[in-house]
């Protein structure tokens, strides 16, 4: 949800920017007027509740020479055999085109979707840690057809997508609209919108869309439409990468931390590191913890070899007394051939020493 | 939010934090005694809840949703191999949720030379998923750099996607609006850094609370 906000408040936030970007040595500026402010949650319209949980913008095939597109989210919400996202999109007069064209609006479909349907959007879980796209069959994608909905400027048309059921305990997921484009947090709420129009792409205000029934959406297979999401997250320094699924973690320590050049004997600093991974795999570690070596390729095959070898089981000998006895571990040297940046640059070969610690977890994350 | 599904979403959050704990201890780095700003104000706006189609459809297409209003902008150059594209971002949005960020910047450039943009220039690694997964987020408070979601479909491993948007191949001086969602913040920061590759960090951006 982003709702514009009044004058007195956008004036706070443009106090804060300054003051904030006087400290951080950036510039900022004031925002222009605005007309009537868009609430939190919605408004009626002639009686009419319209939910909005959120907005978006975007421009066709991410080029800015191409019109803006806008739209709001208006919903999602479980249906019987999957999940409806309801959302309206529409262009502002003045930019050089009565009507919007339809690829502006969505990318061109492809197997397995039907072509000109609006299917580039996507529901992510961030605390499941999956993604959903809308669901097809054989004969029907289950979203809106993206020519039905390009209308003209100035209104607001109402597209529409079934994804797959979500898991119960999922009360809020983020929605992705086309190119990508952010929308952030909306909540899951229960039953399709009414009252349902006649019209596949309804003018804003004008009804919702009909979903498809429970029996139309049986022959879809809604596994084929799951993505298994990674949360990333380091600390400041670079120290401790952390890229997490919902079955396993990997931890990427940066070498030049842990060990002095050409070492492999760990740094104080190292102690601590590894104890908080330790902690971790104690916690809700599972089978077999594998500790990896890696280094640039500076020096020889041999000598890289033996030295990623050594300081793999240096972090081995740290993490294993600490980390329970739920897990076993093994430890390898990959030497300098499984680079992740370029050898030809000081900043690619500090990526590329390095000890990677991979475990499963347990449950849920 | 179930509580079940935060506990391990928290447990998490804590490893990194308690990694990051780990390294500031290391370095001995933060005696600064600055204080924290006042966290950003999300008013209720309208007295009245009737509207117009008209006034909507003005309000979505024309008004500012969290796409006018510059937190910050900044300079800097797109990187290219050894070419560097001199280039501008303005920041207009960092929104906290309860289980996610959402950060809303535009670019666009510094000259009319509209020139063609290289895939990795905000993604380093894996540029032919076409998206900007090297943006991120730094929340100071908790220790944390944060990076969008990053996605890989069950059913066929050459299918991706990113909570990011897709890399635009040319920029101009209309600007194009950009956006990228990231793990939610710890509860009490206040403010964010956002970092781009090839700019300086933009730090000190107000987090509004919805």
């Amino acid at each position: 949800m982003s709702p514009r906000r009044p004058a007195r408040t956008t004036r706070a936030l443009a106090i804060l920017a300054t003051a904030a970007m006087l400290l951080g040595g950036a510039t900022a500026t004031a925002a222009p007027g605005d007309d009537r402010a868009l609430p939190p949650g919605g408004v009626s319209v002639d009686g009419q509740r319209i939910p909005v949980h959120g907005t978006f913008a975007y421009r066709g095939f991410q080029l800015d020479t191409n019109p803006e597109i806008r739209g709001a989210v208006h919903g999602v919400r479980r249906i019987d055999g999957g999940t409806v996202l309801y959302y309206s999109l529409g262009m502002a007069r003045g930019q050089g085109a009565e009507k919007i064209s339809p690829t502006w609006a969505f990318p061109n479909s492809s197997y397995p979707y039907q072509m000109s349907r609006a299917v580039d959007v996507a529901l992510i879980d961030p605390v499941g840690l999956i993604a959903y796209r809308p669901v097809a069959d054989p004969t029907t994608t289950f979203a809106s057809d993206v020519t039905k909905l390009a209308g003209e400027a100035g209104a607001l048309r109402v597209g529409w997508a079934v994804f797959p059921e979500l898991p119960p305990g999922v009360e809020t997921v983020q929605v992705v609209m086309p190119w990508g484009t952010a929308v952030g947090d909306v909540p899951v709420e229960d039953g399709a919108l009414t009252p349902v129009s006649g019209e596949p792409a309804p003018r804003l205000g004008d009804g919702w869309p009909q979903t498809p029934s429970g029996a139309e959406l049986a022959g879809a297979d809604p596994s084929s439409r799951l993505y298994t999401l990674t949360r990333r997250t380091s600390d400041i320094a670079g120290t401790a990468a952390v890229e997490e699924t919902t079955e396993q973690v990997a931890v990427t320590l940066d070498a030049n931390v842990l060990f002095a050049s050409g070492s492999a004997d760990l740094s104080a600093e190292a102690q601590q590191v590894l104890a908080t991974v330790a902690a971790d795999i104690q916690a809700r570690g599972a089978g077999e913890v594998v500790v990896a070596g890696h280094t640039d390729s500076d020096g020889s095959d041999s000598f890289n070899q033996t030295l990623s070898e050594q300081r793999a089981a240096a972090v081995l000998g740290v993490l294993q007394p600490a980390s329970g006895a739920a897990v076993t571990f093994t430890s390898v040297g990959r030497g300098e051939s499984e680079p992740v940046a370029s050898n030809a640059t000081d900043e690619g070969k500090q990526a590329n020493r390095r000890v990677t610690v991979v475990y499963s977890v347990q449950g849920v994350s | 939010m179930t509580s079940r599904r935060l506990t391990s979403h928290r447990r998490s959050r804590a490893v990194v934090a308690a990694l990051a704990l780990s390294a500031m201890l290391a370095a001995c780095s933060s005696d600064d005694p600055s204080p924290k700003p006042a966290p950003t104000e999300v008013a209720e706006t309208q007295a009245s809840d009737d509207w117009t189609v008209a006034e909507l459809e003005q309000a979505v297409l024309e008004g500012d949703i969290g796409t006018s209003t510059v937190l910050a902008t900044v300079t800097g150059a797109l990187l290219d191999g050894p070419r560097s594209i001199p280039a501008e971002v303005e920041v207009t949005e960092v929104a906290a949720d309860e289980v996610s960020t959402l950060v809303r910047f535009t670019l666009r450039a510094v000259d009319d030379s509209n020139p063609m943009l290289p895939l990795t220039f905000f993604n380093q690694l894996r540029p032919l998923t076409a998206d900007i997964r090297d943006v991120a987020i730094v929340d100071a408070g908790a220790g944390l750099r944060l990076l969008p979601f990053v996605g890989v479909s069950q059913a066929d491993p050459d299918k991706t996607l990113c909570s990011c948007a897709g890399s635009p191949p040319r920029m101009s001086q209309v600007g194009q609006p950009l956006s990228a969602t990231f793990p939610a913040l710890d509860t009490a920061t206040t403010t964010v850094s956002l970092e781009l590759p090839g700019f300086p960090a933009i730090e000190g951006l107000p987090v509004a609370r919805r």
